[in-house]
């Protein structure tokens, strides 16, 4: 708590020198200052990785815009490199458990020690913007902008540890065309700023100190009681993402920047599909343009494209965390979502099927299995496998 | 071209029960989904002969029957 003081109160003071004492044309190169100085609070290491990606992607950035014959060489190296990076520092300890749990015999092997590593903070959500602007220049948008804009983008430190991945092109025009604020927005930045802490502090806090341990006994606790922690973690673990957006969505409101939402109603959805599509949305599109779009076109197969559906699921959820829990949860959600795309098929034969199951008295009972469906899955978060098995133990 | 999109649409996406308006969203609305973009790339391929190439797709310029008029538009100039 002492830190949010101490966030909010430093937070307030940038706003007042960025609306009431800088010229217009500083702004942007204060906002970015701001923001370097709010990662090295961190770790000031992470500046200088950030800074050197940062310089990388625009130089090839620059390069690919002036259409050059090796543009696409240029683009694939950039690719790689972030792609390798992110993989890395992601899932090198993943990888190192999994085969040294697998029993495998290194005494073979001259003894390594492999240096802990430590995953730079926010590095998923920069690796995403880098990507997309690489690939949006490479698409022959109109990116054109100072490194300091670019830099702005990448860095604007109230998404920079939780998101969303906002788009260049949504972004990037709120620094050309910055307005100071009304009052009715800043009470709107304001009024998200606190719904955020309240979602985040005050309820996913405290659910999940209460929820967690409880889930970790379900043998003594009875069965209804379990039932309702399960609902309880999808609740919690939703108040605490979107807790961080709201927070994130009112601060940018406050410095001028309107930034995309990143949630949209998740558990009142009536579908599985259509809760992907409304549930971390920035970094859900962000997949479907960047991942399964360009690797799974429209001359694929059916089955070629069920595996993308699947492969999508895994990799969106190995994004959250390179752990085996996260690998298991996209597997359940890509198995969700292709017998999904498999009953829309059957739908589409079946005229008197697709009447009956677009009947609107059903959708309490859809819009309930949706929340249900993705309340077990949630479990993942918390539990490994052998707890997950007394839970489901406890309730069936 | 406009009319057989606007059919296929309707025939595929809403099965015939219901008509499309010119700017009524595709993917907000829920009518049209990642995998229906997909159907809608490869029946637009195969009717008008006019492929795309799927990492430079923007889901945004296909949001509605105009915006996917103007996108086919662009790439036959």
């Amino acid at each position: 708590m002492e830190n949010l003081i101490w966030y909010l109160a430093s937070l307030f003071i940038s706003i007042f020198i960025y609306w009431f004492i800088l010229p217009g044309q500083w702004r942007s190169l204060f906002l970015f200052l701001v923001s370097l100085l709010f990662i090295s609070l961190f770790n000031l290491k992470y500046v200088l990785y950030f800074l050197l990606h940062m310089i990388l992607v625009y130089s090839a950035s620059l390069y690919i815009d002036k259409g050059e014959k090796k543009k696409r060489l240029i683009l694939t190296l950039t690719l790689v490199w972030l792609v390798g990076n992110l993989c890395f520092f992601k899932y090198s300890d993943l990888l190192f458990s999994t085969v040294v749990e697998s029993g495998f015999n290194f005494s073979w092997m001259p003894k390594i020690n492999f240096p802990t590593l430590l995953l730079p903070l926010g590095l998923s959500y920069i690796i995403f913007r880098l990507i997309h602007f690489v690939v949006e220049v490479y698409k022959k948008k109109s990116l054109k902008c100072s490194f300091i804009d670019f830099g702005l983008y990448v860095l604007f430190f109230p998404t920079f540890l939780a998101g969303p991945v906002e788009r260049f092109q949504r972004f990037h025009p709120q620094t050309k065309e910055m307005t100071p604020p009304d009052l009715s927005s800043i009470n709107q930045g304001l009024s998200r700023i606190l719904l955020g802490v309240a979602k985040k502090f005050i309820f996913a806090d405290n659910l999940a100190r209460w929820i967690i341990p409880a889930l970790h006994t379900p043998e003594s606790h009875p069965r209804a009681l379990v039932l309702l922690l399960i609902y309880g973690t999808a609740i919690q673990i939703y108040l605490d993402f979107s807790g961080y957006t709201d927070m994130a969505l009112g601060v940018s409101r406050l410095f001028g920047y309107k930034i995309m939402e990143n949630f949209n109603r998740p558990f009142f959805q009536r579908n599985i599909a259509m809760f992907w599509r409304n549930w971390h949305i920035s970094v859900y599109s962000w997949i479907r343009d960047y991942f399964f779009f360009p690797l799974f076109g429209y001359r694929a197969s059916n089955l070629k494209i069920y595996v993308g559906i699947f492969l999508t699921m895994v990799v969106f959820m190995l994004w959250h965390k390179g752990n085996l829990n996260f690998l298991f949860l996209g597997i359940y959600h890509g198995l969700g979502l292709v017998v999904w795309q498999l009953y829309q098929e059957v739908k589409r034969k079946y005229p008197s099927l697709r009447k009956w199951s677009s009947r609107s008295y059903l959708n309490p009972v859809c819009i309930f299995f949706t929340f249900s469906f993705v309340s077990f899955g949630f479990l993942f978060f918390h539990l490994d496998l052998h707890q997950l098995y007394a839970v489901l133990d406890r309730i069936f | 071209m406009k009319e057989k999109i606007r059919n296929f649409i309707v025939e595929n996406f809403l099965f015939g029960e219901r008509k499309l308006e010119e700017d009524e969203p595709l993917f907000e609305s829920g009518i049209i989904d990642s995998l229906g973009l997909i159907k809608l790339l490869a029946f637009i391929d195969e009717t008008f002969n006019i492929s795309m190439n799927m990492s430079e797709i923007n889901i945004e310029d296909f949001n509605t029957l105009n915006d996917i008029m103007k996108t086919i538009q662009s790439k036959m100039d």
